[in-house]
């Protein structure tokens, strides 16, 4: 591996020949290092593949990264190092494959085919532990048919969906902007807009969130 | 974010307190002036490198950690991205040169 300087990296990778080759070489050496590393180190979800396997996968990713790479030079602008940068694309190429191969069978119609928005206050307790005072249950009813309300009243249809699949369901934006035919910069706008309008609705209801976390995290 | 299995399927699961309790809180914390998730991307190789010399990468891009604070997505390609590059700086330590 050789330590070149961004001006180094640039002119090699924009060169032809031998020259070009090697750089490319050594920068998909070191992006399979590092995905190598994040695929086995830190995703305890593939634990059960081999080492072959996760190989397999990172020179997978790092092949689409290294055109990525390629394609985007011009827009470096060299506020990092060269290798960050290439490393933030190749981190971005994994994690999304992976975000969509693991949400793929997931559809955003499940969220809410049942015609409800909120849970009630008795699927909530459905555990016997999780009882509360009876007291407690009320309020907390209260407070859920107050954000159900919020959340179909103040929200459009793609706000509420899109919400709903995040915050509650954990599902990745990019994944939702891409079952909702938008992009991940749009999707996050509409969420987060969302986000803002409960915020306010709530605090007009004058509702803190030491209040709610006392009610609902206290079980 | 819960981005595990490529083997395990997310299903819908039952809501429960803490489902509640984390939907309140990605509410309340929504800031004003929250950048997108593309702004961010732009500036975190930046914010990273700056990071990782010590120097005060918040007070110089604000808004990267505001919504690196906000954005559960962004947040987890942060830490990806922080522990790749840590594993390659260790690994640079412990070749000799030459």
């Amino acid at each position: 591996m050789t330590d070149r300087t961004n001006e180094e990296w640039l002119a090699d990778l924009s060169s032809t020949g031998q020259q070009r080759a090697q750089a490319i070489e050594d920068l998909r050496k070191r992006l399979e290092r590092g995905l190598f590393f994040y695929l086995s180190h830190e995703r305890s979800d593939l634990g059960g593949r081999s080492t072959e396997d996760l190989q397999h996968m990172a020179q997978d990713f790092v092949q689409d990264a290294l055109i990525k790479v390629l394609d985007n030079l011009g827009s470096f602008r060299a506020e990092s190092l060269f290798t960050t940068w290439a490393t933030k694309i190749a981190t971005r190429v994994a994690i999304s494959e992976l975000r969509r191969a693991r949400w793929k069978d997931y559809s955003l119609e499940t969220i809410t085919s049942d015609g409800e928005v909120m849970p009630t206050v008795t699927s909530l307790d459905a555990s016997p532990t999780d009882m509360p005072q009876p007291e407690d249950h009320t309020e907390r009813q209260e407070i859920l048919d107050l954000l159900d309300d919020a959340i179909n009243t103040a929200l459009t249809d793609r706000q509420r969906t899109a919400l709903l699949a995040h915050a509650v369901e954990g599902m990745p934006v990019e994944e939702i902007a891409r079952r909702m035919d938008t992009n991940r910069n749009a999707l996050y706008k509409l969420i987060h807009d969302a986000r803002i309008k409960l915020k306010h609705y709530l605090e007009q209801q004058e509702i803190t969130l030491d209040y709610l976390a006392d009610l609902f995290e206290t079980t | 974010m819960n981005d595990t299995s490529k083997s395990e399927p997310p299903k819908r699961h039952h809501c429960g307190h803490q489902d509640i309790a984390g939907l309140m809180r990605t509410i309340f914390s929504a800031e004003d002036d929250d950048i997108t998730c593309g702004e961010c991307y732009d500036h975190i190789d930046e914010y990273v490198d700056m990071l990782r010399a010590g120097e005060d990468a918040a007070t110089v891009l604000p808004k990267v950690k505001t919504h690196l604070a906000q954005c559960k997505c962004c947040e987890m390609e942060f830490k990806a991205f922080i522990a790749i590059l840590e594993a390659e700086a260790d690994r640079d330590r412990d070749t000799p040169v030459g």
